[in-house]
């Protein structure tokens, strides 16, 4: 029933010293995560594009509340209330469990939304007319789920 | 000791390091659920492989109870939430506090203990938990309050060779015990203080703000219980409890461990005061008592005598099984100290963490 889900790993940043040793040098380093270098290669000058970005009209306007739930290795249900500007929307979302208000920012492009808060939260999906559905992201790369609402 | 684990739980992530030459040095392997608070760790060895429980809170979402069997590289994406109060239930999961492995005699028993005060089981070593509805209904919980770090059920004790005899202590609720496998539990704080509540309701049924419980497996009747408030000894399981905090300067503390093969020898690491958390005159210092908390020395070989003022939290010492015993603590200013010689002298084995939660312990075969 579950799937393994490989944990980003980075360098450890922690300073590791021996136990009971007269020397505190003596770390004997036997990492099995893969370390990433930096490229040694000379960078390459980009020269920022010149041409006006077209903005991408949103298609629909998600203004007001929006109740759901999400499932997956977290569930329960929350609502969302968004005020758009243009592709913009700003608002908030409460959580079911553990109760849990948090202000949250995102866009929508076509059917195309995303939108997270601080902390790295993050929700993508797509909307189609009073419903949309998506999935969200534990920070980290940790486990997530889906979700979905409709329109109150 | 052939390979050893040690699982280090921070505010802002798990380290896991591990030592192939007796504990003498020890390596970074992974640091892993970045910016999440790991409030608990275990290390299961009852079944090969072994597997490593981590209690993680990822705030949005809440906690998330997830494992690992090949010590760290991977971690399950439970489908659905292993862990949560049964639907229709108003309450939710804030923290998983504890992750307890129960005895030998069930390998695929797990016990998790929760904020706010609950107790959860898996008899699938962990993939899916159900709450303990005899103490979820205990008819005292309306009057069980929070401790300062929440209504957290922190320590769950099976009896080693009575599956159905289980303790939990929970802030400020008190210790509890069943001895029916769950289907009743009874306050067992008789002898403590709650220093907190006027003088007259000192001493109530329940209540207390127990911090600690620790004891031996080779003498489960014999229990160690720090206090918020109070160091205690009980020789008969919880049913009254003496005080033995004479010796220490401070009766105030979180961590409390016993030695793997000495039923009286206990590490204590006490703080100065309520509101000042950290080591009695700023001193870092481990106590030990080696005949049962009537005498304590402290310990600070191999420890800065520069003034430290850092706490080591309630489940941030551990002991493990090794010969002579190694006991280390982790503390909040993210330094790890270890000792290979039952406590004799303290190496610092790591530094610069985050704020260290929760630490654990296992040797790998």
């Amino acid at each position: 029933m579950n799937r393994a889900l490989v944990i980003g790993v980075t360098g450890a940043a922690a300073t590791l010293l021996a136990a009971c040793s007269a020397s505190a040098t003596t770390t004997t380093p036997t990492p099995t995560a893969a370390t990433t270098l930096a490229p040694t290669s000379t960078p390459v000058a980009t020269i920022a594009p010149t041409a006006t970005p077209t903005a991408v009209p949103a298609a629909v306007d998600l203004s007001g509340s929006w109740t759901g739930q999400y499932s997956g290795a977290f569930n329960g249900h929350f609502t969302l209330t968004w005020t758009q500007s243009g592709a913009t929307l700003n608002g908030t979302i409460v959580l079911s469990s553990p109760a849990n208000t948090v202000h949250v920012t995102g866009n929508v492009g076509g059917t195309a939304i995303t939108f997270g808060a601080v902390g790295g939260v993050s929700y993508t999906g797509s909307v189609s007319g009073n419903s949309m559905s998506g999935s969200y992201q534990v920070p980290g790369g940790g486990p997530g789920g889906t979700w979905s609402a409709s329109k109150s | 000791m052939g390979l050893a684990i040690l699982l280090i739980g921070t505010r802002k992530g798990l380290m896991i390091t591990r030592s192939t030459d007796d504990r003498q040095t020890w390596a970074v392997d992974d640091f892993q659920f970045l910016n999440q608070e790991v409030y608990s760790v275990a290390l299961d060895t009852r079944q090969d492989p072994p597997r490593i429980f981590a209690g993680v809170g990822t705030g949005h979402w809440g906690p998330l109870l997830t494992y690992s069997d090949d010590l760290g590289k991977s971690w399950t994406e439970p489908e659905e939430p292993p862990i949560g109060f049964p639907q229709g239930s108003d309450a939710s999961v804030d923290r998983v506090w504890q992750i307890q492995p129960a005895t030998d005699q069930q390998p695929d028993v797990v016990y998790a203990g929760v904020e706010p005060h609950a107790l959860f089981r898996s008899d699938d070593r962990g993939q899916s938990f159900a709450l303990v509805e005899g103490l979820w209904e205990h008819p005292d919980r309306p009057k069980w309050t929070p401790g300062g770090g929440g209504a957290c059920l922190h320590t769950v004790l099976p009896h080693p060779t009575n599956p159905d005899d289980v303790l939990v202590a929970m802030s400020a609720a008190g210790v509890y015990r069943t001895r029916d496998g769950g289907a009743t539990w009874h306050p067992a704080n008789r002898g403590i203080q709650a220093a907190f509540l006027p003088e007259d309701q000192r001493f109530p049924e329940f209540g207390q703000c127990v911090h600690k419980v620790a004891f031996h497996p080779d003498k489960p009747q014999r229990l160690f219980a720090q206090n918020h408030f109070g160091v205690y000894r009980s020789e008969d399981r919880g049913d009254s409890w003496t005080p033995i905090e004479s010796g220490l300067p401070s009766n105030f503390g979180f961590a409390l461990v016993a030695h793997p093969h000495r039923p009286e020898t206990l590490y204590s690491f006490p703080l100065q005061a309520d509101a000042e958390r950290f080591p009695p005159e700023a001193k870092l210092r481990v106590y030990r008592t080696e005949d049962a908390g009537a005498n304590w020395e402290p310990i600070s070989k191999g420890l800065p005598a520069d003034p430290y003022y850092a706490a080591v939290l309630r489940d941030a010492m551990v002991a493990d099984r090794g010969d002579p015993a190694g006991v280390y603590f982790g503390t909040r200013l993210g330094e790890v100290y270890a000792s290979r010689d039952d406590g004799d002298s303290w190496s610092l084995i790591a530094s610069h963490l985050p704020d260290i939660l929760s630490v654990r312990v296992a040797e790998i075969a």
